[in-house]
């Protein structure tokens, strides 16, 4: 295994409801390395999507450390965390979360400028993500025109604007029918092994852990089981 | 109602409780705005009805050359009298300390008793009694103004001579709650005007009149027939010489008090009326936004077996239900500043007996009324949300059904910079968004261009008074005077230029309608006079020549004449007919314009009773002295000092004013705060995605504040119009047969209001910016809101 991009050391989270406290995470410890293809499994409440946020730096863990490339990102400020989101996650989200006020190639845009002042270039740039996504017919199109496949792949095309080592993918077919799903997890797939982009997936669809280097099992905030594809299963293979 | 649901109402509204507080301090304003300013109104009319009452204001007065004192035995015995009281009234001058002369009235009383008709209401000191020699009871405005009370003296002028009496007591009068001389004294001032109560047998002694009284008050019993009544009053005083009859409502205070409280009461509509119209709605915007974010509940409930009735009620309810909580604190905060009103206007009038109280009906009705807005304001997206079907409100996602069609004009015109496509998009692309925090913007400049329309109208009056007239001084006779007095005052030292004309109470008829007016016969070439003609005729000359009469801009609009129609007029010289020959725009309505000539010959001789005068500024003390001494002066006037008495009668109305522009301001911020935040936190999961993708809060405040900005560019121009349409309207409800007010916004208000407006925007956005910014984002980026 390549050396570890990512590490969880003993992370726990706990959540206030109300007058309950709840435990999504009960201490949990995870190694990824750098090009890994990671599937995170579990039923609801198992902590997968809590996992996922405090890698992204989107949220802080009540005790342990999480670290990405050497750097402890638990001890970032509200302003590091912006700049680590910026510089080195990109986020799909399973309700796609576009921008509905900006067309394909500006939503992209959007991300590709909050690192570059330099906005004169953003349509070319824009438009190269697009094409890697296969979408670039469909650049001044808004996202109320598209199809949600075509959004989600607006979505993954918008969070590589930063080449960005690791990608957080939360449910990310989750609101499409199979074969736009499988076209999404297409490009992932594709990303990882051509880029050698980390990839974080979560899900709780079991058809999708073949695809995967290795998938980790969560149950009531622990890991349960994880286990290692030896040869991951092409996308096509994959029916739910 | 479902109690179930009525929970859900109450922790909507807790949950949006900043929105919700805000929308309630609207409605509490708008309710605070009505109790107090319409409770006011009830307040001061009780008031003056309860002193009027108290203190036995004579129903009529008969004015007489001079009758024995016993005729007011013959006239209490009349029937249908209830009280009777003979005065003997004299006007004379008064020597202030400075050596200025100013006027005087002094007023017989009975010295044993309080009067039975119109007696005095004893603020400091005692009343007459009958050893008092030199002594009199002053009347508490002029106490007031020079801050004199018992055992200080007052210097009037008696047989010519200035004699020091002593004063016993400061009193108020309901003859003079407010201090008018005449009806001809439109700017009644307490600076220049002294009434002395002094015991009867003294002023008789005084002014030479022994046994003799001039001025018979009296009270008619109620029930009894009035007209007959003061027929046989008549009869009795005719051998006397009746020289006027007044009754109670043409009583000059009486009339002055009736006619400011008609402006009152007006005000106190139209403001209440106005806030009430943005309480509905300030609800409205918020209500189609709640609605919009809750489609998925919407589709919930609806799945659950709710009826449409059950969902429409639901979203009334929180509109009702805000709408009564707004309402108890608009009491709380109307009911105690509906007393402080009275008391600060009844205080400054210097209205002796204050009456207030508490008025549930007005309570009730504004309640009702304010429901009823509330209403009106929420039925509309109360009815959409229970149109809606459920499988399609579940389904809906409220950011992105916000937007639809191709991209703005804007931006088809112009390429615009990567980081301005964005505000600009939502401005344009999410047009309900925008049109109803724009409508927010809008009416928020309206009230703000309202308030500062009050405050500019009054100052272009005082403004306008200042440079619309040449003179410096106006000297008013009692009789007649020849050129001789022309040239006499021309000749005096400091005196620059002196031109005589004619003031005297007219009728004037017209359209079946009948108008009292100061009718100013001028030469038509005058230098002195304030006629600024603004309609078709602009030349003083061809308005003023042969028949022709110059009317105010207002009076000729209430009667409905125009240049070329023809009106009659009743002078105490005999009936004249004549032409409008212009129209002059002036404050002051009640007044109108004839040729010198027309009169002079209509009398038969050449004469005047009044001059304007030019007079250097160092010799118009000494030439108002001057003035004094010639035979028959009434009243000698410096300019400069009646702009100051104008400023003190006004005084009371900035106090008004700045009460309504600062209901303005609290409105604008409220509503605006409501239309912001809601704007941005139906967005938060849009912020939520730009953060977690790696942009700062302050980019995020950034295109908040680019959005307001384009947003307060876009509202200002329909903004500014608006809020002058509103003004010039409720200009008009201000104005009365006394004065007019013309509505003059300075540009320096018009840039204030917008750039309030702005700092207001972006502030109310502060707390959503804050709350955007401290979002727990791995929530937020999952919120459909």
């Amino acid at each position: 295994m390549d050396e570890a991009v990512i590490r969880l050391e003993n992370v726990t989270k706990d959540y206030p409801m109300g007058e309950v406290i709840v435990h999504a995470l009960r201490g949990i410890d995870l190694e990824i390395a750098s090009g890994e293809f990671i599937v995170l499994l579990g039923p609801s409440g198992s902590g997968k999507t809590t996992t996922l946020n405090l890698m992204g730096g989107l949220d802080k863990p009540t005790s342990g450390r999480v670290i990405v490339q050497g750097e402890d990102i638990t001890r970032y400020k509200d302003k590091d965390l912006t700049r680590y989101r910026r510089e080195n996650v990109g986020f799909v989200f399973q309700f796609f979360n576009l921008i509905p006020t900006l067309t394909a190639w500006e939503n992209v845009a959007f991300a590709l400028a909050l690192l570059d002042g330099n906005t004169r270039s953003l349509e070319k740039k824009a438009q190269e993500l697009l094409e890697m996504v296969g979408l670039s017919d469909r650049a001044d199109h808004f996202p109320s025109q598209l199809s949600g496949g075509e959004q989600q792949r607006i979505a993954i095309a918008r969070s590589l604007a930063n080449r960005p080592p690791l990608m957080l993918c939360d449910e990310p077919t989750g609101n499409l029918d199979v074969e736009t799903g499988r076209s999404v997890l297409q490009v992932m797939r594709d990303l990882n092994r051509q880029e050698r982009t980390t990839m974080v997936l979560v899900t709780h669809n079991t058809a999708i852990a073949p695809m995967a280097d290795r998938v980790v099992w969560l149950h009531s905030g622990t890991i349960k089981e994880i286990a290692t594809n030896s040869s991951p299963a092409p996308v096509s293979a994959l029916e739910w | 109602m479902n109690k179930i649901l009525f929970k859900k109402t109450l922790r909507d509204m807790k949950s949006a409780w900043a929105q919700s507080l805000a929308l309630a301090v609207i409605v509490a304003l708008g309710i605070a705005g009505l109790i107090s300013m319409d409770g006011a109104y009830r307040d001061l009319s009780t008031s003056y009805n309860y002193a009027y009452d108290t203190l036995h204001f004579a129903d009529v007065a008969f004015s007489v050359q001079a009758a024995p004192s016993d005729v007011v035995e013959k006239v209490a015995h009349l029937n249908g009298v209830e009280a009777v009281t003979g005065r003997l009234v004299v006007d004379t001058g008064y020597e202030l300390p400075s050596g200025e002369p100013i006027r005087a009235r002094f007023i017989g009383l009975p010295p044993d008793s309080q009067p039975k008709v119109g007696s005095l209401y004893i603020r400091e000191g005692r009343y007459l009694q009958p050893g008092d020699a030199n002594a009199v009871v002053l009347e508490s405005h002029f106490a007031q103004y020079y801050k004199l009370h018992p055992s200080d003296k007052v210097t009037p002028i008696v047989n010519g001579k200035r004699v020091a009496m002593k004063i016993v007591g400061v009193a108020s009068s309901p003859e003079y709650l407010v201090v008018s001389r005449s009806k001809q004294d439109v700017l009644p001032s307490p600076r220049t005007f002294a009434v002395l109560f002094a015991p009867l047998p003294q002023v008789q002694k005084d002014f030479g009149m022994k046994g003799k009284i001039n001025d018979i008050a009296v009270l008619v019993e109620s029930g009894a027939d009035r007209g007959k009544v003061l027929e046989e009053i008549r009869g009795v005083l005719q051998p006397y010489g009746i020289t006027a009859i007044t009754p109670r409502e043409h009583q000059p205070s009486n009339e002055a008090l009736g006619l400011d409280l008609e402006g009152f009461k007006e005000t106190a509509y139209f403001i209440p009326a106005l806030m009430f119209f943005v309480a509905a709605m300030a609800v409205y915007i918020m209500l189609s936004r709640t609605v919009r974010a809750q489609h998925p509940q919407i589709g919930l409930m609806k799945a659950l077996g709710y009826s449409d009735g059950a969902v429409m009620l639901h979203y009334l309810a929180y509109a009702l239900t805000i709408g009564v909580l707004g309402s108890m604190i608009g009491i709380l905060m109307g009911q105690p500043l509906g007393t402080v009103i009275t008391k600060v206007y009844a205080g400054e009038l210097g209205i002796p007996l204050v009456k207030t109280r508490l008025y549930p009906d007005l309570w009730l009705g504004g309640v009702v009324l304010m429901l009823l807005f509330m209403i009106i304001g929420s039925i509309g997206p109360a009815r959409s949300s229970a149109k809606m079907a459920p499988a399609i409100a579940m389904r809906f996602d409220p950011s992105a059904a916000l937007v639809k069609g191709r991209a703005s004009i804007v931006e088809r015109l112009v390429r615009l910079p990567f980081w301005l496509r964005l505000p600009v998009r939502d401005v344009f692309r999410v047009r309900r968004r925008s049109i109803s925090t724009g409508l927010g913007v809008v009416f928020s400049l309206v009230l703000v261009v309202l308030g500062f329309a009050f405050m500019d109208s009054m100052n272009y009056v005082l403004d306008y008074g200042i440079t619309s007239a040449n003179w410096d001084m106006l000297a008013q006779f009692s009789r007649p005077q020849t050129e001789q007095v022309v040239k006499t005052v021309a000749s005096w030292d400091g005196v620059k230029y002196v031109e005589q004309h004619i003031e005297m109470p007219v009728t004037l008829k017209a359209n079946g309608k009948s108008q009292s007016l100061l009718l100013y016969a001028v030469k038509p070439d005058t230098k002195m006079s304030p006629i600024q003609l603004v309609g078709q005729t602009k030349d003083r000359h061809v308005a003023l020549a042969g028949d022709k009469i110059v009317l105010t801009e207002y009076m000729a609009q209430k009667l409905g004449l125009k240049e070329g129609d023809g009106v009659q007029i009743s002078t105490p010289f005999g009936d004249l007919r004549l032409t409008v020959g212009g129209v002059s725009r002036e404050y002051i309505t009640a007044v109108a314009y004839v040729s010198l000539d027309k009169v002079q010959k209509m009398a038969g001789i050449e004469v005047f009773n009044a001059l304007y005068l030019n007079v250097a500024p160092y010799r118009q003390v000494e030439t108002k002295k001057r003035l004094y001494h010639l035979p028959g002066a009434a009243n000698v006037q410096i300019r400069e000092g009646m702009m100051k008495d104008i400023k003190s009668f006004m005084g009371l109305y900035d106090a008004f004013v700045g009460i309504i522009f600062l209901f303005a301001v609290l409105l604008a911020f409220a509503l605006l705060f409501n239309t912001m935040t809601v704007s941005v936190l139906e967005r938060q999961r849009e912020y939520a995605t730009m953060r977690a993708i790696g942009a700062s809060g302050r980019r995020i405040s950034w295109l908040m504040a680019m959005e307001s900005l384009i947003l307060w560019a876009l509202t200002l121009v329909p903004g500014l119009f608006l809020g002058w349409l509103v003004s010039y309207y409720s200009m008009e409800t201000f104005s009365s047969d006394l004065f007019v007010f013309y509505l003059k916004i300075t540009p320096v208000s018009y840039i204030l209001s917008a750039a309030g407006i702005l700092v207001v925007m972006l502030l109310s956005a502060l707390p959503a910016i804050r709350h955007v910014n401290r979002l727990n984002l791995a929530e937020a980026i999952k919120m459909i809101t």
